[in-house]
Order: structure tokens, then sequence, then C-alpha cells
């Protein structure tokens, strides 16, 4: 609910999407946006420059911005495509064997991610995971977004996200269930 | 605002404890007073392009405009020149309708005497 809230206060003192304070955007939708970058580029640092190019896009396409979906869709959109281009340049860097075990290599490898043994146990079941499962887990689970959202967002059908999750859920409770009982 | 402070505690909160996710103290206020330096100067870079962009195109405008006048101004010495050509080349076919019709005549008469002079030898043999 208090998403909701957020997310109307920026839309609600202009008239036309063209009429938003960048500033405004920022303050509201700064943490939100570096949070979702975080889960997918994973390390704080690469995140912190993924979300500088994201915001440099965003006051660049806003004056083209029609409003045909929400200012935060739009913007997290321009923010999963801008993580995107950076894991595809990172991965262009790294060797064949070295991409299947890059998640978890990537997360211990940051100064900013502490391991306790829930953490351990709940990113090595979202290290089993594809990236889209992943990708669509974390977008629902931890943003809070809706499904309809996310087909903007990855630009897929509204139906193959709702079932990329139910996957990625069901998957993460069958490690998980099997990590308890051992 | 109560709200979005809420939302940023709740978000923090979470990321640390399921994914172990943590973020340097004071990130989030001098991450966005960078973003706004950096939109601030990019700003200022967009407003000295569109300047530029304008004196471009104004300058290309006049020279447009100029070159577009000096067409419209009549040029003596080019109708000058192309009156010339057209009687020359007036004059150039009529005297070779001349000289055809002269050629043919020539021919005519070349014929006819050889004519001539070929019956009048078999009439004298």
């Amino acid at each position: 609910m208090a998403i909701a809230i957020s997310h109307k206060t920026a839309l609600n003192t202009v008239s036309k999407p063209q009429e938003i304070d960048i500033n405004l955007l920022l303050d509201q939708h700064h943490d939100r946006l570096y949070w979702m970058i975080r889960k997918i580029v994973l390390v704080h640092d690469d995140a912190q420059d993924v979300l500088q190019n994201t915001w440099m896009k965003i006051h660049k396409g806003l004056p083209s911005f029609k409003g045909n979906s929400s200012i935060d869709t739009w913007m997290f959109r321009i923010a999963y495509n801008e993580c995107m281009r950076f894991l595809s340049q990172k991965k262009a860097n790294l060797r064949l064997d070295e991409i299947d075990t890059d998640y978890i290599q990537t997360l211990t490898a940051d100064d900013y991610f502490n391991a306790n043994q829930t953490v351990s146990h709940f990113q090595a079941a979202l290290a089993t995971l594809p990236q889209n499962e992943r990708h669509v887990f974390s977008l629902k689970y931890f943003d809070e977004l809706t499904f309809k959202a996310m087909a903007l967002i990855l630009d897929r059908n509204e139906n193959s996200i709702k079932t990329l999750y139910y996957k990625a859920e069901k998957k993460i409770k069958t490690y998980l269930g099997k990590q308890i009982i051992v | 605002m109560k709200d979005l402070e809420q939302l940023k505690e709740k978000y923090i909160n979470r990321h640390a404890s399921m994914l172990g996710f943590e973020q340097p103290e004071g990130f989030s206020e001098q991450s966005r007073v960078l973003i706004k330096k950096k939109l601030h100067k990019t700003k200022q870079n967009t407003s000295i392009f569109s300047v530029r962009a304008l004196f471009g195109t104004v300058a290309i405008a006049a020279s447009m405009l100029l070159l577009f006048t000096l067409n419209l101004t009549p040029d003596t010495e080019t109708t000058v020149a192309s009156e010339t050509m057209v009687e020359d080349v007036f004059v150039t076919s009529f005297l070779l309708d001349t000289l055809l019709l002269e050629e043919e005549v020539l021919d005519q008469v070349i014929q006819e005497s050889l004519l001539d002079n070929f019956e009048e030898n078999l009439a004298l043999n």
C-alpha cells in the first residue's frame, strides 16, 4: 500500500507527464530503482553505475514519455534494459566456463554482501533458477510489482510471466524444504 | 513523506535480511546528490548544444536565403550568352540544311551529266 502512495505523489502534482520534476522523481524512486538493479547486477558498485546511467536515460527520455504506462513502470523498464546491457557487456568479457558459477562468485566477491545462514540458503536457492525466472521472482517478491507491470517491463506476455513466477516459487520452496530437512 | 521513509526502511531490511545486500552508510543521500549534480551538468550541456544548434540552423537558413536571392537577380551576361548560343544553333542548322540541299542538287547535276555523257557515247557508237 505504501508503494502505491509513493507512486501517485509524483503524478498527482502535475497535469502532463512532461512536467514531472526529475528531482522529485529521484527523491521518490531512487531507492526502489537501486534495489531492483542491485538484485540483477548483484554487486553494489555495479548497481551504482547502472543506477546513474538509468537516471541519465530517464532524464533524457522524460520529454518523450507519453504516459501510456505509469511513470514507475516506465522507469523500471529503463532500469531493466540498462541492467541487461550491463550483463551482456559483462558476459562478453567472461569465459564460457565462468558463466555458470558466476552468480555465487559475484555475490561473495562484493564487499557489501553479508551472508548468514538464511541468506546463504536463499541465495543458493535463487542461484538454481534460470536468469529469467530469477528476475521475475525478484520483481514480484521483493519489488512487489504486479504481473501486468512486469509484463511491460520485461516485454513479455502476462501469462508467461505468471508461469515463470510460479515455477520459480516452486523451485525455491523445494530447494529450501530440502535444506531444512538436511 | 513518512510512508516513503517507512518504505525505504522496509526495503533496506528485507534486502539485508533475506539477500545479504548491504550498502555504504548514507549511500542513498550521497548517490542522490551525485545524480542530481550529473543531471544538472547534462542540462547545462544540453542548453549549450541547443544554442549551438540554433546558431547553426540560422546560419544555414541565411546562406540558403542569400543563394536564393542571388538566383532571382537578373544576370545580363548569362542572358546574352544564351541568346548567342540560340543564334549559333540556328545558323549552324541553317547552314547544314543549305549544304545538304546543295549537295543533293550537285549530286543530281552530276548524275544527269553522267547520263547525258553515256547517252551521247551510245549514240555515237
